[in-house]
């Protein structure tokens, strides 16, 4: 996708914040310290490092400034991420865009900003690096350009965790990882009162194909597979393996119903298609499926993910390629 | 390369091997830290002041660099 398009995507960009797993997460020392840094090499009193999410901004670093989040349309951020170059506004009371807005005509007061892109390896625009003060500034192009270098190192942090949180297989979320941005995500959902579902995928006879042909093979399998699954997802869905041949699906704003259709689909899938090997040849793999929609009797993911667990194995024992439904509760 | 072959070499680091998938990310890490300091000295601040910020975002960085190893370490392998 293209520079415009990538700026214009606000779903995608929200998505992309939303893998990145940080918002609402506690404090952490990389980030403290660099706002700390920011504030003192610059010698500005406030310093945040931004993520906008999409009716807030929140930060996940900030000095100078009391807030935890804000509107976002009050934010200077909801303008940083709409473009490539950083934001800079030297007198904030002399632009109609912020003249009025509660940051600048009560606390912190601020006057001037410079505001530097937070981008994702995607390409998507999450949040900023931003420095102000309470008195109008000209930030010097060296300013901008210890900013622009404190931004990338941001980056760096975002992407790490990031990076550690795909299993490298299959291009999956790690266990860890699913289980951390699910919780979030069933917190979200169950705060707001809306559907969200979690489909269970297991490989059928997985040990037989490593047996077989060998875990070489049975990694090809499992690649394949993962990329099939890949497919069917939208940019808000939550794909993880969570151990050798299993996976696992959460489809937020989804009902029960719904997710069924998306497992038979992706079941059949599996079913109808090849595995290619390296080196020649095909196999036909199967794999079972649960599915459970989350329910408030659910006090935890554990919960959720048993039930899913538990119509997987019922579809096992019922034969094997097939999908098998909680009934709601 | 090890954690431990980090330029500037971070205070604290245990001797860990940084896996290929996380070697690109590393490296352009390393980079911005060399502009980074390239952009420091650029708007006149003092070596002791570079030193003191690129000192703590190495350790910073190692520290994370190593949390994110380990969990790479316990990832299922294949079934």
């Amino acid at each position: 996708m293209d520079n415009a398009l990538l700026l214009d995507d606000d779903d995608g960009r929200v998505a992309a914040l939303r893998r990145l797993d940080v918002l609402d997460t506690a404090v952490e020392e990389p980030f403290e310290k660099i706002v700390t840094l920011v504030r003192t090499v610059l010698a500005v009193p406030v310093a945040t490092v931004t993520l906008v999410d999409r009716d807030r901004q929140w930060f996940k670093a900030r000095r100078g400034m009391e807030q935890s989040e804000t509107p976002r349309a009050v934010s200077f951020c909801t303008h940083t991420i709409q473009q490539r170059d950083p934001l800079i506004i030297e007198n904030a009371l002399a632009d109609p865009r912020f003249a009025d807005s509660p940051l600048v005509v009560g606390p912190p007061y601020v006057r001037s900003y410079a505001g530097i892109p937070l981008r994702t390896p995607e390409g998507y625009n999450v949040g900023a690096l931003c420095a102000m003060d309470t008195r109008p500034r000209r930030f010097s192009p060296a300013d901008i350009a210890i900013l622009s270098n404190f931004a990338n190192i941001v980056c760096d942090e975002l992407e790490l965790r990031l990076i550690a949180q795909v299993d490298h297989l299959t291009g999956a979320l790690t266990r860890r990882g699913f289980v951390d941005q699910a919780h979030r995500e069933m917190e979200r959902t169950l705060r707001y009162g809306r559907a969200s579902s979690l489909i269970m995928i297991d490989v059928d006879h997985f040990k037989r194909v490593n047996d077989t042909y060998g875990h070489s093979i049975g990694d090809q399998v499992l690649k394949q597979i993962a990329s099939l699954a890949e497919t069917t997802l939208r940019p808000c869905d939550l794909f993880g393996r969570l151990g050798g041949e299993e996976f696992a699906l959460l489809m937020p704003e989804t009902s029960g119903a719904a997710a069924l259709v998306v497992a038979e689909r992706l079941r059949n899938t599996i079913a109808e298609h090849p595995m290619t090997l390296h080196g020649g040849g095909t196999i036909h793999v199967t794999a079972s499926f649960g599915v459970a929609e989350l329910s408030a009797s659910f006090n935890t993911l554990t919960a959720w993910l048993e039930r899913a667990d538990t119509m997987l194995y019922a579809a096992k024992s019922g034969g094997r390629n097939r999908t098998q439904l909680a009934e709601p509760m | 390369m090890r954690i431990d072959q980090l330029q500037p070499t971070p205070s604290v680091a245990e001797p860990l091997e940084i896996p290929a998938e996380l070697l690109a990310s590393v490296q352009r890490h390393q980079a911005h830290l060399a502009e980074l300091i390239v952009s420091l000295r650029a708007a006149g601040l003092g070596e002791d002041v570079v030193d003191a910020s690129i000192r703590t975002l190495v350790d910073s960085y190692a520290d994370d660099l190593t949390v994110a190893i380990r969990a790479m370490m316990k990832a299922p392998d294949h079934g």
